[in-house]
């Protein structure tokens, strides 16, 4: 549950205005020991003493503190493949008291050599949860400042700068109660002479981090806007802007930490000592501790040129060139360009529709652009990154983190789009039709590589792209006494095809593995394509049947390694319209709105059994439930029979699959907002505010009730109240 | 004019401003490979060369077992090397490991070798170290990868195209091909012969090659290949170097790890990289041949093997330390045997006979040690290859020694190994000398990919 509170307040004249507010956030996530609260501050305001001069200031303050716990619940299990706790494990027994849950070691290893080994080890997730906490401080500071000169009718100056500082500042306690640290100890621990000590000192274990962060931001601007002879006007901007962010993190670790008096113990690093029943062979004390820094810049320069004539006829041009400072890159290759042209024609300003009422405003555009990308690689020499891995040799070590590729090529786009704008009867109806054709030449892509290359994957150009496509956005609004409607809805078409495509060639596995998670592009297949092996369903035995060349079988892998062209192939993951329809409707100040979202002409994979991964993994999947469970249930059900030993081919098979592919349309109902007016006082004004959104989907396509753009657990429905007073 | 000379100054200065302000690197960790402390940082990194992927060298001998419950649970692909079938079934990321992380190392080898020629100056020794170490990792890969997935060979024998592909450059558009067989071990040779001169006698850290360690492996390599006169001279210059032995009575042998990294018998280290299910060192068991091999009074029945109840042994012997999947690098004992058995075979039985002796002290407990004798060269081989059965369980060496001894019918051996087959029983499954499996596929994508010759079944 989140609560929010602000406060502001305004004031001054048309010289100088100031504005004042003050924010209270608190927050309580959804699990026990995760809030978190932040106060602000921020106060804004312009100075403008004549016409020449202007300046526009803010400055905030916020101070956030965030409090979790060292040992949250979703824990990775971490030991022999297993990734998350267990099919109905039990975390309260009958009585409501925590309880033990198996966590790496058996019960019976615990209690063989329980004289063996230091502290308890048992696992009580609930009420470990409190043994461990983590506080996180960030603050930041955040001044803007622009000033605005016109030294004449035509010409404007803008110069603007802008500074974010922050600095984040955790501290992590795993106290001396918590799992982790009897963990520790445990696998630390020795007998001598009869008595169980440990390497690991008695106390807890406390780590700090500290990251700083500095963002500059410059921008400088001309504003030109000149009339010429009667109805010619020329318009235009011209400028740069740059940023500038270093930043820093460090941390480090301390064993032996004592919350009362704040102490610590050193320990030895770099001695090796033997584990508890070789748990973890002969090994060093764990230590955690870095130093990092990053530094990024970027620069882009603008700018824009319009000649109007007679208000009526329109000629634009634009241009920007965008450069950062990714490393390994040849200074030729480092600024990206980007213009385009365009051309518009008001034709209601025209003297044969003028004086048609019925219609307000109708206008033609189009543009034509180009843009460029060098794919931020490619200066012929690799790139290494110092690293701290090693755990025998202390010299300094480095790995090789990319190797050049000679023959790399800009990524080039070029794009037309023409539009129709209007509006009609007063703006009851409302709208534009637009139009766009895009080329993409020499389209980059990271692909794998052969194997013997020695890196796996490598951005390259892997062919060209031709794309159309056409948006719709409609617009009406009709207002009778007291009450109003509006409502728009805009839809979206986009096609993309590959023209020629001279990447490696993908195996049919791969492609059919990553059912539409991965881009694939190919001729014949598109983008993110999404394939299902052709099944007729189950045998008596529970087995799911596939077909090769053309005859039922069951050999998976033989199945696996045929063509592509034996799978069926459904289409994209790419929804191919997308688009939104909202509503507000008005009531003497009651104002509702709803907006709805919609994808359609899609298909996507989803989740499902997948036997290996439960009996390795103990990731299982809802529809395990209604498996295979005696002949004659392949009537009733797709879900193959729980098949031990592991087959991983029959498992591929399944998942990938025709039973497992479904279409992805959906209408979805993105927020509902109301907006009250409360009658409480005639000196001020109380609004009560109601938001809802993440509401869920009211139409599906497909038969699963699945949602396709959560796979896993959608988010939930979340709603907030507010008040607004404002005085009158 | 002079206005706009002024104008186009600026211009000029404001761009070179640009520039120099975009030279920034974006993070503190990174930097091209430009000085000879960057070639020698990362020949450093133990990630990158000291945590080799060659496991099938281990996964297919006569060492280890696994039960009946773990293969039940083992992917199709790792269910197929453990019965020596085909093993192509896997899905990528499985297959990748065991060729692409191989080339991954001739990758960074290759790179450090050719950045070293665009450096100019730098002390001469580092830069000797440098090329040196970087040849001998390459020559070490080369000769991993012959052994996993080119046929057996022994000097003399008729050269094959089935070499491996010898990658010799850091460009990645460059084509995959088979060079020959003779071809291919002429590249280790080369290589590593250039190593041996290049390398300092000594190192800091045994993480990285001394002239020791690249006479120690040219031993191993002659030895393999057959040449035994030339492996008694490569050893020697080992032995001249480092000849050091644990006396296993000296130490803890309760011990759940007794050996510990980087120990004095320990002449290169390098480990065996996970992930292979088959030699997850908490699921391994020892064959019950290799166990019954050890006498009670050999201090190794001790030190290498744990009892785990009603299931029989599992190994510890670790020499890294740890449960590393197998010990991969070079280590003393195994150049004290490589002696003792050339010298057998070039007629010098007694001093052969004599070096084994020397290992066996300090192997054995010194209250019941007895010198061993042999009569004729048979009689010796036997104590030799029987000690050294002995001594290098789980050290990447037992699979070359298999393909190796399996060309004489005095040595042949058929290995069997116990699976339950679809219905819970137990079956055998058998891998005769010679057969065409001691040749592991090269995998299916990586054909694919390349079009190379795939090896014959």
């Amino acid at each position: 549950m989140n609560q929010r509170y602000a406060f502001s307040i305004n004031g001054g004249n048309s010289t100088f205005r100031n504005r004042i507010s003050l924010t209270y956030d608190v927050v309580q996530n959804n699990q026990v020991d995760n809030r978190s609260n932040r106060k602000g501050l921020f106060w804004s305001g312009n100075y403008l003493p004549n016409n020449i001069l202007a300046l526009n200031y803010s400055v905030s303050f916020n101070n956030q503190y965030v409090i979790n716990s060292g040992e949250a619940l979703n824990y990775s299990m971490g030991s022999a493949g297993r990734q998350i706790l267990f099919p109905y494990a039990s975390l309260v027994d009958n009585d409501g008291n925590p309880s033990k849950v198996f966590r790496g070691i058996s019960d019976k290893f615990l209690d063989y050599y329980k004289n063996d080994y230091l502290k308890d080890w048992g696992y009580y997730p609930i009420s470990n949860v409190q043994e461990s906490r983590k506080d996180l401080f960030v603050n930041s500071f955040r001044p803007n400042i622009e000033i605005s000169i016109k030294p004449n009718r035509y010409v404007v100056l803008k110069a603007q700068y802008g500074l974010n500082f922050q600095m984040d500042n955790s501290e992590l306690v795993y106290g001396k109660n918590s799992y982790y640290t009897k963990n520790l100890q445990n696998i630390y621990s020795f007998k001598k002479n009869g008595i169980v000590g440990s390497i690991i000192p008695e106390g807890g274990i406390v780590s700090f981090s500290n990251e700083k962060l500095i963002e500059h931001r410059v921008r400088l601007q001309g504003d030109l806007n000149i009339s010429t002879f009667k109805g010619h006007r020329l318009v235009g901007l011209a400028g740069i802007e740059g940023s500038d962010v270093p930043s820093t993190f460090n941390s480090n670790e301390y064993y032996g930490y004592n919350e009362d008096t704040k102490t610590i113990t050193f320990v030895d690093y770099n001695s090796y000592f033997p584990t508890f029943q070789g748990m973890r062979g002969n090994a060093q004390i764990p230590r955690t501790g870095r130093i990092l820094g990053q530094h990024w810049r970027s620069i882009s320069l603008f700018s824009n040129l319009a000649y109007e004539i007679n208000d009526r006829y329109f000629i634009t041009l634009s241009g920007r060139k965008d450069a950062t400072n990714i490393f390994g890159i040849a200074t030729n290759r480092r600024w990206n360009p980007l213009w385009s042209i365009g051309l518009a024609y008001d034709v209601k300003k025209e003297n044969f529709l003028k004086d048609l009422e019925i219609i307000d405003q109708v206008k033609l555009r189009g543009t034509w652009g180009y843009s460029g990308n060098s794919g931020g690689v490619g200066s012929g020499m690799p790139i290494i990154r110092y690293t701290q891995n090693n755990k025998l040799n202390i010299e300094p070590e480095a790995t090789i983190s990319q190797i050049p590729n000679d023959n790399l090529k800009w990524e080039t786009v070029r794009m037309m789009n023409i539009g129709l704008d209007f509006k009609l009867w007063q703006g009851k109806l409302g709208g534009s039709l637009e139009y766009f054709n895009k080329k993409s030449t020499d389209l980059l892509s990271t692909q794998f590589l052969d194997p013997s290359a020695g890196m796996r994957t490598m951005v390259r150009n892997i062919g060209n792209v031709k794309g159309h496509g056409f948006d719709v956005r409609l617009d009406s609004r009709i207002i009778l006494s007291k009450f109003s409607w509006n409502g728009a809805v805009f839809l979206s078409f986009v096609r993309d095809r590959v023209v020629t495509y001279y990447g490696f060639s993908q195996s049919p596995q791969m492609m059919i593995a990553n059912n539409g998670r991965n881009n694939y592009p190919s001729i014949d297949y598109g983008f993110y394509p999404i394939f299902g092996y052709r099944t007729s369903g189950l045998d008596e035995h529970g087995d799911p049947v596939g077909f090769l060349e053309g005859k039922e079988s069951k050999e998976y892998s033989k199945i696996a390694n045929q063509p592509l062209d034996q799978a069926i192939f459904y289409g994209s993951a790419i929804p191919k319209y997308h688009g939104s329809f909202r509503n507000s409707f008005t009531y003497k100040g009651i104002s509702l709105n709803v907006l709805l979202g919609f994808k359609f002409g899609n298909y996507f994979a989803r989740e499902a059994a997948d036997y290996g991964l439960l009996i390795n993994s103990w990731r299982g999947h809802k529809e395990i439930e209604k498996r295979w469970r005696k002949p004659g249930d392949e009537k009733y059900t797709q879900v193959p029979r729980l098949g031990f030993p592991v087959d991983s081919r029959r498992d591929f098979f399944y998942k990938n699959s025709e039973a497992n592919v479904e279409p992805g349309g959906f209408i979805r109902l993105k927020d509902v907002s109301l907006n009250l007016p409360l009658p409480i006082s005639k000196k001020m004004n109380f609004n009560l505010v109601v938001m809802m959104s993440d509401l869920g989907l009211i139409y599906r396509q497909n038969k699963q009730g699945l949602d396709p753009e959560f796979l896993e657990v959608p988010p939930s429905p979340t709603i907030s109240f507010g008040i607004n007073i404002k005085p009158l | 004019m002079k206005k706009t000379m002024i104008l186009a100054g600026f211009i000029c200065l404001f761009l070179l401003s640009c520039e120099k302000f975009l030279d920034k690197k974006p993070d503190v960790t990174i930097k091209h490979p430009i000085s000879l402390d960057d070639l020698n940082a990362i020949l450093n990194s133990e990630q990158n060369f000291n945590e080799v992927s060659f496991a099938h060298i281990e996964s297919g001998t006569d060492d280890l077992r696994i039960l009946p419950s773990h293969f039940q649970r083992l992917s199709n692909y790792y269910k197929d090397i453990y019965r020596w079938a085909s093993g192509e079934d896997g899905i990528r990321e499985e297959m990748v490991f065991s060729w692409q992380r191989p080339y991954r190392q001739i990758l960074n080898c290759n790179v450090v070798l050719e950045r070293l020629r665009t450096i100019i100056g730098g002390d001469e020794h580092l830069r000797r170290r440098i090329e040196g170490d970087a040849l001998f990792l390459r020559s070490f890969t080369f000769f991993m990868l012959l052994q996993s997935y080119s046929p057996p060979y022994l000097i003399g024998d008729k050269d094959s195209e089935l070499g491996i592909h010898l990658r010799l450059s850091s460009d990645v558009n460059q084509i995959t091909n088979r060079s020959s067989l003779i071809e291919s071990y002429n590249q280790v040779l080369g290589d590593l012969k250039k190593a041996i001169d290049l390398l300092p006698e000594q190192v800091s850290f045994k993480t990285r090659p001394n002239k020791a360690a690249a006479y120690a492996l040219m031993a191993r390599i002659k030895l393999t290949i057959g040449d035994y006169s030339a492996a008694l001279k490569y050893a020697e210059e080992c032995l001249k170097r480092q000849n050091q032995l644990i006396d296993y009575n000296l130490i803890n042998l309760h011990l759940n790890f007794p050996f510990f990294a980087l120990n004095e018998e320990v002449i290169y280290h390098a480990v065996g990289a996970f992930p292979s299910q088959i030699l997850n060192p908490r699921q391994v068991y020892v064959s019950h041949e290799l166990y019954s091999l050890y006498q009670d009074n050999d201090l190794r029945k001790l030190a290498f093997f744990n009892s785990k109840g009603i299931n029989g042994f599992s190994f510890k012997g670790y020499y890294s330390g740890n449960g590393d999947s197998f010990f991969a690098g070079l280590v003393i004992d195994e150049v004290h045997l490589i002696a003792s058995e050339s010298l057998i075979r070039t007629q010098k039985i007694n001093q052969g006979i004599d070096i084994l002796n020397k290992l066996r002290k300090h192997r054995f407990k010194k209250e019941s040690f007895t010198l061993l004798r042999a009569e004729n060269e048979l009689e010796a081989l036997k104590l030799v290859l029987l000690e050294r059965r002995k001594e290098l369980p789980f050290r990447g060496v037992r699979w070359l020694d298999l393909r190796r001894l399996n060309r004489d019918k005095r040595f042949e051996k058929t290995l069997v190994r116990i699976i339950p087959d679809n219905s819970d029983n137990l079956m055998e499954v058998m891998l005769p000398p010679n057969d065409l499996r001691y040749t592991y596929l090269i995998p299916d994508y990586v054909i694919e990919e390349t079009g190379i010759k795939q090896n014959p079944r």
